[in-house]
């Protein structure tokens, strides 16, 4: 009789502490409501130094200033990285925060567990939303990159700290060989060759460009190329065709007669800044660092375009890149306040704000008419060259998978660039390699 | 009267060898040691470097021009203070914590006789075959505040704390078996003197076993201590806020998206490694003596 009087109690124990057990978080279905009360929320980021410093002030300026209670605080979590698996982590332990700064891919994977709020219904809210005329302002891109097919076409995430791919040029290198910079992919590789030279011993002393492994510039040099890089339905990589195959062709002719090298973690950097480099691909958000080495070792440098296949400038094209913001399912107050945040920092004024002082990109165009932004751009001239090639950028695929076809695409080029691999074969493992991890995500 | 003893001329052949061996063995030693310490020569001179010159490739051996500021600039980019005071807090705690259950379990296993010692034994051994990696979503779940997350249980809440990075640690194979082997080595007739004179087996081991013991106990400590020091992956996703954050942690805060400032890096690498340097030199004496009685030599 006792021990099943135990047996009782310690089940009523565990329902009483099921039952106790916080409600499953649900979506608000209604995106008009108002504010209940103060609400606090957090956003989890993955900016360090200058630009943790410029989110931090812009999140204090919206605490101060919002007028509703909102408060928000910013917590870095590590690299991008370490951010997506703490996320992940936290998806199961159920302990996620209301934001956190995402690149699509990472988007894709946390909505596979539903926890991703659809934002469209906030966006187009008569009382918390933005006017049509305000919606027009930001980029066409930046909705095209945060809105996933796979999941019903939904706004999943917003755009945050954006930037793009382009080419980093050394002038002093292109005005000593009587260059201008390169348009077109021949010119490019013919610079690259021309900049190159070799010591008495065979060495090279000083290289045409710096490779990148990473997928978003072989992404870049896709569709600067005129290639795409998903089937229609999204059930095929494209990237395989005539186009990709063309880049990684360059980088074995390039490696092979000794115009580009693999640079060891950021050394491209100070390669450029010396004179020991023309050219390498990389982000916008690499400008600080540039004018940095820029300060210390004078030389000219300037940002343009990637080459492009196509001779008609409209037709030009990059890869839009920087992450974005989610926001996760938590309770309509929790809801609406980080849509009030990421609403809030992409308005005109905190959207140049934030350009100026964390070198990303601003999300819509008539931020370019703030003092702000022009004060900036008259001290880093290179932040309005890389502005200017917004309108060029389209973004990745933001499909389940994703960030393991990431890893697939890095191997193809290390596979080249070691010569370890033809560009044919390698092409032809990447491509069976991420059709499989398409078909497996479906 | 003695004998005179004839004093050999020169030096004898049978010494040559040895000394030969000996010029050899130490330029073996010192191009080691070159090489072990080039990195820490290399973070020290890249601290006091500027920007261009602190990734300069080929890297220069000396600094162009001193830039001390480097330091106070470091310093200024994270809240150190809070960082240190939660590191040397939570590493002695640790290390007391585990050095205390290293010592009780070591005991058993090699002082007392129990049903099924040799199968619990190894279990214990076999978890140091799994890697940490391997336990990180699990340990992460246990420590979430969500009972949905445990599946109805009860689950700790103890994200953003000082006991969600002592707790899971305070416990560990290795120390146990370092322990073990040491506790191995104390004659039998030391247990049967201090069992004739009434001494039990907290006794043995508190007034007997532990002083002899030593060099053992601060190798487990300095090893539990530095580990602890260094962790940087549990800390960073079991805390989410600067007031709990270790200093490894605030390392990663000169790393970019688009690049590194390797030169503040390099002075804040210099800052946080210099304790446990400075206690490795002071301790060092105890941690060869200790793996050396416990023929745990690599």
């Amino acid at each position: 009789m006792r021990m099943k009087a135990a047996i009782l109690a310690a089940v009523m124990l565990v329902s009483a502490a099921c039952s106790g057990a916080p409600p499953a978080a649900q979506q608000s279905t209604e995106a008009d409501i108002t504010l209940s009360g103060p609400v606090a929320i957090t956003l989890w980021h993955a900016l360090t130094g200058p630009q943790q410093i410029a989110l931090d002030a812009m999140v204090k300026k919206f605490n101060d200033t919002n007028g509703k209670g909102v408060t928000v605080t910013a917590l870095n979590q590590g690299t991008y990285t370490q951010l997506y698996q703490k996320t992940l982590g936290a998806i199961q332990a159920g302990a996620l925060p209301e934001l956190a700064h995402a690149y699509e891919s990472f988007v894709a994977d946390y909505m596979k567990a539903d926890v991703v709020v659809d934002l469209g219904s906030y966006k187009d809210s008569k009382t918390n939303g933005l006017t049509k005329e305000s919606q027009d302002d930001i980029y066409k891109g930046y909705y095209d990159t945060n809105t996933f097919p796979q999941y019903g076409n939904r706004l999943l995430s917003w755009p945050f700290t954006k930037s793009l791919a382009v080419m980093y040029v050394n002038n002093d290198i292109l005005k000593e060989l009587g260059k201008p910079i390169p348009k077109t992919w021949d010119e490019f590789e013919a610079t690259a060759l021309a900049a190159t030279k070799k010591d008495a011993s065979g060495k090279v002393t000083r290289m045409g460009f710096a490779f990148n492994t990473d997928a978003s510039y072989f992404n870049a040099q896709v569709y600067a190329r005129g290639g795409t890089l998903m089937a229609a339905d999204n059930k095929t990589v494209a990237w395989n065709g005539k186009e990709g195959l063309a880049v990684l062709q360059m980088y074995d002719r390039m490696n092979k007669n000794g115009s580009g090298y693999s640079p060891k973690s950021f050394d491209f950097q100070s390669d450029l800044a010396t004179g020991k480099l023309a050219f390498f691909f990389s982000s916008t958000s690499t400008v600080p660092f540039m004018k940095d080495l820029a300060d210390k070792a004078s030389f000219s440098w300037s940002i343009a375009n990637l080459p492009q296949a196509a001779t008609d400038p409209a037709k030009a094209k990059t890869v839009q890149f920087g992450a974005n913001v989610a926001v996760f399912k938590s309770t309509p107050d929790k809801q609406l306040a980080s849509w009030m945040f990421i609403k809030w920092m992409s308005e005109t004024d905190q959207s140049a704000q934030f350009a100026s002082t964390s070198y990303y990109m601003p999300v819509r165009a008539t931020a370019a008419n703030s003092q702000t932004l022009k004060d900036y751009w008259a001290k880093v001239p290179q932040g309005k060259q890389g502005f200017d090639l917004i309108q060029y950028s389209s973004p990745e695929p933001n499909i389940r998978g994703q960030q393991d076809i990431r890893d697939v695409i890095f191997n193809m080029i290390t596979e080249v660039i070691t010569a370890k691999s033809t560009p044919d074969a390698a092409m032809a493992t990447a491509t069976t390699k991420a059709n499989q991890i398409v078909k497996d995500a479906q | 009267m003695t004998e005179a003893i004839p004093i050999e001329r020169g030096l004898p052949r049978v010494t040559m060898r040895p000394r030969i061996g000996s010029i050899v063995k130490h330029i073996v030693l010192i191009v080691v040691a070159l090489i072990v310490a080039y990195p820490f020569y290399f973070m020290v001179t890249s601290s006091f470097k500027d920007t261009l010159e602190a990734i300069r490739t080929p890297p220069t051996i000396f600094p162009n021009e001193l830039h001390p500021e480097n330091y106070t600039d470091a310093w200024s980019r994270a809240p150190w203070g809070r960082y240190f005071i939660n590191t040397i807090f939570v590493s002695i705690a640790v290390t007391i914590l585990e050095v205390i259950t290293a010592c009780l379990a070591a005991y058993a296993f090699a002082r007392m006789k129990f049903r099924g010692k040799g199968i619990l034994f190894t279990v214990f051994l076999a978890t140091l075959m799994i890697p940490g990696e391997a336990t990180l979503i699990p340990k992460y779940v246990l420590m979430s505040p969500s009972r949905v997350a445990c599946a109805g249980l009860p689950c700790l809440g103890w994200f953003d704390t000082y006991q969600v990075q002592i707790v899971p640690f305070i416990a560990s194979a290795f120390s146990i078996f370092l322990m073990r082997q040491f506790f191995l080595s104390i004659p039998n007739e030391l247990a049967d003197a201090a069992r004739m004179d009434g001494a039990g087996h907290l006794r043995f081991l508190w007034s007997i076993v532990l002083p002899l013991s030593v060099p053992a106990l601060i190798t487990v400590g300095l090893i539990t201590f530095l580990g602890s020091w260094n962790a940087f992956q549990w800390p960073l996703i079991v805390t989410s806020k600067p007031d709990f954050r270790p200093v490894q942690v605030g390392l990663s805060q000169f790393r970019q998206e688009a690049g590194a400032s390797y030169h503040l890096l390099m002075a804040a690498s210099t800052f946080v490694v210099a304790p446990i340097v400075l206690l490795f030199l002071v301790a060092q004496r105890y941690l060869v003596q200790g793996i050396a009685r416990t023929g745990i030599r690599g």
